[in-house]
């Protein structure tokens, strides 16, 4: 986490991303979480960085853990532009680490005596944290059990294909086959991953095999620290004896005085439930919804649906007056930024979010046109919107007719979408 | 012992996913195609972009011979061949503009050369004062080719520019400095950025293939907004707005417009202007079974440049006198950007954004 804020700091995207924009895309129900003003921005990332050494450290870890969590997703609510399965991921993580007893050994905490080591931790704290993995590769799988996919191999056969050029590679990973195969073996891997971890028998082919998936998942597709995430991550399932052994070639081992923490209270068993059912529920929430997921994006979020399709759109905007049926057309890019604007093309809550925008924008405004002035009182938003879905010919995704500002933002089916033709 | 499982575990799922793989479709496409990256961006650097900022400069390099021609001889036969240069940088400019990236874009070419509608009063107060830095953002708009448009035919611009030498200097200064920038940037194309330019084939968006496609289609889309839309009144509740034609004055502005769509076409083919074929984005397209997507576009793009070159007035008595003809060539425009923007980056897999990400 320390060196993947870095990077997002080093990389210039706080600016970029958090205060340059002029609107941001909050998500349903916490719209109310808004960027601090100019350069303040920073300040969350710094106490990021300051918290995530605090945690790796095991200091002060009773403010540093939940501050972690706090800040970090304070930044992950602002814009759902920047949404990442692995930002999710992280979220979750920090917030399961403020309960549990991650700084009780082998931490500055012990070393300077604000709290003793501890021996044994119940067992619930280990296999949460190995339960949220399972839920990240089994539901990954899960969502790779469909005929795009395992079928037509998309999109990996769009984005394998462009790595053409590459030495030695590159005309292997164009051929469709490779598509197929790449396809089926991540499908495979993601569903049972897990279980061969579990098993103490293959448990060191499994991480080899971990190494080699995400290694390759690294050098193929744009997708950040993540492969360094799950590569470390994964190393919970090994069994408390092989990292003391890995932690003594630190000169390390458990103070004389080391206790044993019991905890299985029942309310710790109740939350740790409710926990587990919505992790289990929130990825197939998509099935209270017609018409195609991926179209749609209808419960899309959230749900480990990884490098799962790949989308591209373009989205026509207009304003419209009431009165006089004047229309201006809009230049998204005077609005959003780049990402914003990718995003927005294909997403239909944030289809919605831009047309609110626009419409507060343009609402009792004034053009100056030739030196005459005309007023806007009550525009009409619109928007032509095509969408092209894994590689296939584009398609309606919004018509015309619509007035996007007058329908709501909330959870219902949003029958405006034109249906998705298989084509 | 752990080395032989883990090959046999990859063996085995391997094969499990190959003879899947094999079931569910009837034959996997087992076709070794020819098209490169690098030899598409070989072919554009080295036989489109190259020359075509070579050919900037020396168009740049001629017209001041005929702006110095002029000054020594203040004759109406050596102003028009004056105008004449002009127009040929102009059109060369209008030839390389697509390409706002690497060099271009380190040197602010777009806005030194191209901006437009200048700033009349801007450039009537620098020459009366005859001190100005043509460096600073407050110059922009009265700077670059497109001031000629005023420089060379405001009304009295003949007396002008012979008598008044602050007048000729003030173009001469401007000349100069397009020629200094067209300059760097061919040297810097030359001497190191095309070797970078054709070997940068990745995926992530700051590779060569990736900042091209991406400038290329915004070219595309500025091109529809400065040349078309907005004096369309496309941005201004449909009412027109005439101050925004390009080249109001001397009327070339369909001239420029085709020129600009016309390369845009031959980019996209691969084509040298003199008709010479080479590999382009049609090929990759042909390649990836999207023919029919490749021909749409090459139709659109020829039926616009048609349209273009069919109009036989100017723009602004075209605004005045048949609006639909415009807003019927503004919808093919339009439409086709769909086709570039959508259908195209997303069959190949480059990612519409100028910004490096974190990925999923």
């Amino acid at each position: 986490m320390l060196l993947g804020t870095l990077r997002f700091i080093s990389k210039g995207w706080v600016n970029d991303l958090y205060i340059q924009p002029q609107t941001y895309f909050g998500y349903l129900g916490f719209e109310w979480v808004k960027p601090l003003p100019g350069s303040w921005m920073y300040l969350p990332f710094i106490l990021i960085l300051l918290c995530a050494l605090g945690v790796l450290l095991g200091y002060l870890y009773k403010y540093t853990a939940p501050l972690l969590f706090i800040s970090f997703s304070y930044i992950e609510l602002l814009d759902k532009s920047n949404y990442l399965n692995h930002y999710y991921f992280i979220s979750l993580i920090t917030f399961l680490l403020i309960f549990l007893p991650a700084n009780r050994s082998f931490s500055l905490d012990v070393y300077f005596k604000k709290c003793s080591d501890i021996r044994l931790v119940p067992t619930w704290t280990i296999d949460i944290l190995k339960f949220q993995l399972a839920i990240v590769y089994i539901f990954a799988g899960i969502a790779k059990l469909e005929s795009e996919w395992l079928i037509n191999a998309q999109p990996l056969k769009i984005w394998l294909q462009a790595h053409r050029d590459m030495p030695v590679f590159g005309s292997l990973l164009k051929q469709d086959w490779v598509a197929y195969l790449f396809s089926w073996f991540g499908c495979i891997y993601d569903l049972f991953i897990v279980f061969f971890l579990m098993n103490k028998r293959t448990r060191p082919v499994a991480y080899s095999l971990v190494i080699v998936f995400h290694f390759v998942t690294w050098f193929l597709l744009p997708i950040g620290i993540f492969p360094w995430v799950m590569i470390f991550s994964t190393l919970i399932f090994f069994s408390p004896s092989f990292h003391e052994k890995l932690l003594s070639k630190f000169n390390w081992k458990h103070k004389e005085e080391s206790i044993v923490l019991r905890s299985n209270h029942r309310l710790v068993v109740a939350l740790v439930s409710i926990y587990i059912v919505f992790q289990l529920f929130i990825p197939f929430r998509y099935l209270l919804y017609p018409g195609n997921l991926f179209w749609n994006e209808e419960g899309f979020r959230f749900s480990w649906r990884v490098m799962l399709m790949h989308k591209e759109g373009t989205a026509t905007f207009y304003v419209r007056d009431s009165i006089t049926k004047r229309e201006t057309q809009i230049r998204n890019s005077d609005y959003l930024n780049k990402t914003q604007e990718d995003q927005m093309a294909t997403q239909p809550d944030m289809i919605l979010q831009y047309a609110q925008f626009l419409k507060n924008k343009f609402k009792d405004s004034t053009f100056i046109i030739n030196n005459q002035t005309y007023k806007i009182d009550n525009p009409s938003i619109h928007a032509s919107i095509f969408v092209s879905l894994n590689g296939r010919p584009s398609q309606l995704f919004v018509d015309k007719n619509h007035d996007l500002s007058k329908i709501s933002y909330n959870l219902a089916h949003r029958n405006w979408i034109e249906p998705f033709a298989e084509k | 012992m752990i080395k032989r499982n883990n090959f046999y575990f990859v063996l085995i799922l391997c094969l499990i996913s190959l003879s899947f793989s094999c079931d569910k479709k009837n034959k996997p496409n087992v076709v070794t195609s020819d098209f490169s990256k690098t030899e598409l961006l070989t072919n554009l650097g080295e036989n489109i972009i190259l020359p075509g900022y070579l050919n900037l400069k020396v168009s740049i390099e001629d017209f001041e011979t005929k702006h110095t021609s002029f000054i020594n001889a203040k004759t109406e036969a050596n102003f028009d061949s004056l105008k004449a240069s002009w127009k040929r940088t102009y059109i060369q400019w209008n030839k390389v503009s697509i390409f706002n990236f690497g060099p271009a874009l380190d040197f602010g070419l777009q806005a030194a050369l191209g901006t437009f509608p200048t700033d009349t009063s801007k450039i009537i107060s620098n020459i009366s004062s005859g001190s100005y830095n043509l460096s600073t953002s407050a110059n922009i708009p009265a700077i670059g080719i497109p001031a000629f448009d005023f420089l060379l035919y405001r009304a009295n611009a003949f007396t002008d520019y012979s008598s008044n030498t602050n007048y000729s200097d003030y173009a001469l200064a401007l000349i100069q400095k397009m020629k200094g920038e067209a300059s760097a940037v061919y040297n810097q194309w030359n001497s190191s950025y095309l070797a970078t330019f054709k070997t940068s084939t990745g995926t992530e968006s700051t590779s060569a293939f990736s900042i091209f496609i991406n400038s290329f289609i915004k070219s595309y889309e500025e091109t529809k907004w400065t040349k078309l839309g907005i004096p369309l009144g496309k941005q201004s509740l449909g009412i027109q707005q005439p101050i925004y034609i390009e080249t109001r004055l001397s009327q070339n502005s369909f001239d420029l417009f085709a020129a600009n769509m016309l390369a845009w076409k031959n980019v996209f083919n691969g084509d040298r202007e003199n008709g010479t074929q080479g590999i382009g984005l049609d090929d990759y397209l042909i390649d990836l079974d999207r023919s029919n997507l490749s021909n749409t576009i090459n139709s659109t793009l020829s039926s616009i440049v048609s349209d273009i070159n069919g109009f036989s007035t100017d723009f602004e008595t075209l605004l005045s006198t048949n609006e639909n003809s415009l807003n019927d060539l503004y919808t093919q425009i339009q439409n086709l950007t769909v086709s570039i923007k959508t259908d195209m980056t997303s069959v190949m897999g480059v990612l519409i954004t100028y910004q490096d990400n974190d990925g999923d």
